[in-house]
């Protein structure tokens, strides 16, 4: 890293781009290793020990973002030639250091093997998993050290920003309203509209609608906790929403920690365009190295003077402060993040006034995704053609979906608007493991839907999902196959929304508990006649009434699956039947004689001392202390313990 | 002023106003349960909800469902059309009623409410609890009264309203806000401050009199002498009475007040309670400072809060014009 120093101008910031660039040796040797949280749970950061210890004098260490090839974790990859390692252990790193590095010997078994052709993959970029994705927010995570404000500059960053400072901010919303990008927190509003009316709404142009009563800026427990006072000079805020919190979603997490920069200079050129003199960065507290990243490189930012006062001698001043949410998934929502960042509880508002017209502290306010914020400087270095070009007739761009669940890639995946779900899930993801057959694929985390196999050659855009009754949301993609339940898949969901209700408005609050205590009912084999007609009344006034999109979105996963699943959820009422074997009120454990062997083994590790029998003769499940928790089956060499379902255990006590 | 769609009559307001305000001045009701004239909207009960179309997306039909809104937030727009009791909203609002009752069942307010949306069955089961969560205490507070002694701490189903850290706030003035405007009787003062005095009439002085009330002589009440008290002997007794002493009562000191341990209570009294039991009398007509059954009804009946359909005679009113 050169020594820090005040960048006063476009032209100087050039320069020194150059001069890095000049600095960096392309034939030198990188081991970058992934440094996620993923990759970092497998040991990472044994392995970044191990090799700055055997690294010698003309090898550099490197640890850089997420890959997103999670499953595959720890990725080290050798730059400049791109030789893709998975699973790397702290031992294998001498062989790295001694063969690949210093003789260009490939090491086979590290290598990635296709399964589709059972051959071993040398360069990261050929591995099908990358070489079928459109990685444009994701591309320098894996190349550049996310501490390193140097690194982000010599591969071209905040030169958009610089190009921008020189622009007028009309210019900029323009570029950004023809480039068709849309928010990418899930709702999907188009970006330019809400930066336009933040823009006008500043300079009073438009006469807001309503008559607002303002919120009381202060409560009781701003008076005992804080010592800050609401900014009052600030003409408007701009606010990274970082709030992610969909269960198997972490693309905005691996964003912060990977290229903390990108989001910064996205951020930075918002304010620029629509005249706000702040910028919060609201994240969650659950995301500590995210935070690490994101603080290092704001402090970085300010020192290089692309962050302050006069930034690149243009006269705008701007900077952003980092605001740790206190672990409700409810503050995602805009109007309660606000109320969060002002210190009040965190409770959404009824919209109008929207955020754009009147938002924090009473004043115009944007609130974009931390993938919004990102592509903004893409946008304006590529331009918007290019980026409209890319994706459907109405969903412009990139969308990175993680792919979690039974899949076999697991990780981030980012492909362009418009692409199938088969291509996602059997293409990039390689299909289902253990040759499972796929079922299902619940898009878009609690907010979102299920969809079916006959959905598989659907694109995904705004448009299309929401027509299926799911949404893109955050982007999260859990792929269930035919050991999921879909009624448990429902339940967990709203079981998820129930707790994280704020509490208030009575539709989300109460009604999500109703719908909970139906599903839990039918899981545990209690169904009754009329429950789904029930269920679905219930799911559309919840989705009606409720005040904000945490509980209008709330009963998707139950409409969805309602309407796509519908037999099982019959099965399980009038059959007694759960055809995943999930539901433990709906199945038992049983032992087939012709195969048990009577060996013992389930019978002394039985927690419940529910199986009786004697040695090498057939041993019997009693179904009433049965607990059913699958140790036995697991156990059983002989494949002699089988579940079976169709008969309620309710109806064996009656 | 602008122009707006409510039941399909035009109807002309002034541009800052609600929906809820607007029906409201030309004799539409909506029903409301959070609302209240003195404090800002909170749009939390869902009570008020009407169906809207903007102009922007042309004619409402069929294929074209209106949004579902809160009308007391909701601002009137150019060319707005509401409509109030679409069958939509109609639903939304019984199955509301229906959640309402899984915790306020008892609540005459509440039952109110079920009757006039045709809800029957509560739609699950919660502990009995007489806050509806309206919020108007804690919006009355910061508000009117400015004191920012309560609010709404804990999230989802355990969110309650409570002084922060749940102990008898500083700020709390004891002006019994929260309890006037508390439409089921959740708050009581004494729960709030349980030391204050039961109020007491005031001075002859303060009241501008020049003598304290003096009993109008025997004569003027036509009662030929004054009345006597009987003597203890006229009453048998040999001695007037003497309270005993503590010795007497066989008691070897005189009588202390148990600690609230003692008296097998397993808490100090508590601010707002959770339970039916912890809040005192739901019953309207009962002194909400003191407890006794004394005071007329402070409260307007559940049918004005509501503020449910008038029947109107339009012959009548036509006739009239």
């Amino acid at each position: 890293m050169m020594t820090a120093r005040k960048i006063e101008n476009a032209a100087q910031l050039a320069a020194y781009r150059v001069a890095l660039q000049r600095a960096h040796d392309p034939q030198q040797r990188c081991l970058t290793l992934c440094g996620g949280t993923g990759c970092r749970a497998y040991g990472a950061e044994r392995v970044l020990a191990s090799a700055k210890e055997h690294a010698n004098g003309d090898v550099q260490v490197r640890m850089t973002g997420c890959h997103g090839f999670c499953e595959k974790g720890p990725i080290v990859v050798i730059q400049p030639a791109g030789i893709f390692y998975q699973r790397v252990q702290p031992k294998d790193i001498d062989s790295i250091v001694h063969e690949t590095i210093a003789h260009d010997h490939i090491i086979e078994r590290l290598l990635y093997t296709d399964p589709a052709t059972g051959g071993k993959i040398e360069r990261e970029h050929d591995v099908p998993f990358y070489a079928r994705q459109t990685r444009l927010l994701l591309n320098q995570n894996g190349l550049l050290d996310p501490t390193n404000i140097d690194e982000y500059i010599a591969l071209g960053g905040y030169a958009s920003l610089a190009q921008a400072l020189m622009d007028d901010g009309e210019n900029i919303i323009e570029q950004i309203t023809r480039s068709g990008l849309r928010g990418r927190g899930g709702a999907g509003f188009p970006t330019g509209v809400k930066w336009r009316t933040m823009r006008d709404g500043i300079r009073n142009r438009k006469v807001e609608i309503g008559n607002w009563k303002i919120q009381p800026p202060t409560s009781n427990f701003q008076f005992l906790t804080s010592n800050f006072q609401p900014p009052t000079s600030n003409r408007g805020y701009i606010i990274c929403n970082a709030d992610e919190g969909d269960p198997g979603a972490y693309m905005d997490r691996s964003l912060m920690e990977g290229n903390p920069h990108r989001i910064i200079e996205g951020m930075i050129i918002g304010a620029y365009a629509v005249g706000a003199t702040r910028g919060y960065v609201y994240i969650r507290t659950e995301y500590p190295l995210a935070v690490k990243h994101l603080r290092g490189a704001l402090q970085q930012a300010r020192a290089w003077g692309l962050l302050g006062k006069n930034i690149l001698g243009s006269g705008f001043d701007f900077d952003i402060e980092v605001r740790l949410g206190a672990g409700a998934f409810v503050c995602g929502e805009e109007t309660a993040l606000m109320a969060s960042i002002e210190g009040r509880t965190g409770e959404p508002r009824p919209r109008p006034p929207y955020p754009a017209q009147r938002g924090l502290w009473g004043k115009p306010t944007i609130i974009n995704n931390v993938k919004t914020w990102a592509s903004a400087p893409l946008i304006l270095e590529r331009g918007a053609d290019w980026y409209a070009n890319i994706g459907t007739a109405k969903s412009k761009g990139t969308m990175i979906f993680s792919l979690v669940g039974k899949v076999m890639n697991t990780g981030l995946v980012e492909v362009p608007m418009g692409i199938t779900l088969r291509e996602l899930i059997f293409g990039i993801g390689g299909g289902i493991p253990n040759g499972k057959e796929f079922k299902a694929a619940q898009i878009g985390g609690p907010s979102g839907g299920c969809l079916a196999a006959e959905h598989l050659d659907t694109p995904i855009d705004y448009e299309s999902l929401s027509s299926l009754g799911a949404i893109v949301g955050s982007g999260g993609l859990v792929v269930a196959d035919e050991d999921t339940c879909m009624v448990d898949l429902a339940r967990y969901f709203m079981n998820f929304v129930q707790e994280e209700s704020c509490g208030k408005c009575t539709p989300c609050r109460v009604g999500t508990k109703a719908m909970l205590d139906i599903l839990t009912r039918i899981t545990q084999g209690r169904g009754e006649d009329g429950d789904l007609e029930r269920l679905e009344e219930l799911a559309r006034a919840v989705k009606d009434s409720s005040l904000c999109g945490l509980g209008q979105t709330a009963p998707n996963p139950v409409l969805t699956t309602l309407r796509y699943f519908r037999e099982e959820y019959r099965e399980h009422i009038y059959a007694g039947q759960c055809r995943a074997r999930v539901c433990k009120g709906l199945i038992r454990y049983e032992i087939i004689p012709e195969l048990c062997t009577g060996c013992l083994v389930c019978l002394r590790n039985c927690a419940q001392k529910a199986i009786t029998g004697e040695k090498l003769k057939p041993h019997v499940i009693d179904d009433a202390l049965c607990g059913k928790c699958g140790v036995c089956q697991a156990l059983c060499r002989f494949d002699a313990v089988k579940i079976v379902t169709g008969v309620p255990v309710a109806a064996l006590a009656v | 002023m602008i122009h707006l769609t409510i039941d399909n009559r035009d109807i002309e307001v002034r541009q800052t106003m609600t929906v809820l305000e607007a029906a409201r001045a030309n004799g539409i009701s909506i029903p409301t349960l959070c609302y209240h004239e003195a404090v800002a909207p909170y749009a939390a009960c869902r009570l008020c909800m009407v169906e809207i179309n903007t102009p922007r997306g042309g004619k409402p039909g069929p294929d074209r469902p209106g949004r579902i809104v809160a009308a007391c937030a909701q601002p009137c727009e150019q060319g707005l059309t509401v409509q109030t009791n679409s069958p939509r909203v109609q639903a939304a609002r019984r199955v509301t009623a229906e959640l309402l009752m899984a915790s306020g069942e008892h609540l005459p307010l509440v039952q109110a409410i079920a009757r006039a949306m045709g809800a029957e069955h509560a739609a699950t089961t919660l502990p009995p609890n007489d806050c509806i969560l309206c919020g108007l205490c804690v919006r009355a507070c910061d508000e009117l009264v400015g004191a920012h002694a309560i609010s709404l701490v804990e999230r989802g189903l355990d969110k309650k309203i409570a002084p922060p850290f749940e102990i008898t706030s500083a700020a709390c003035i004891a002006c019994a806000t929260c309890v006037l405007i508390c439409p089921t009787g959740a708050i009581m003062l004494k729960d709030i401050a349980p030391s204050l005095p039961h109020p007491q009439p005031l001075a002859h002085e303060a009241r501008g009199d020049k003598s304290p009330p003096q009993p109008l002589a025997h004569e003027a009440r036509g009662v030929k002498s004054p009345p006597q008290p009987l003597s203890h002997e006229a009453r048998g007794d040999k001695s007037p009475p003497q309270p005993l002493s503590h010795e007497a009562r066989g008691d070897k000191s005189p009588p202390q007040l148990l600690p609230y341990e003692e008296r097998g209570v397993k808490s100090p009294p508590s601010f707002v309670g959770k339970g039916a039991g912890g809040l005192g009398s739901h019953d309207a007509r009962t002194c909400r400072v003191c407890g006794e059954a004394t005071l007329p009804r402070v409260f307007a009946d559940a049918e004005y809060l509501l503020n449910l359909p008038i029947e109107r005679d339009q012959k009548a009113e036509v006739q009239a014009l």
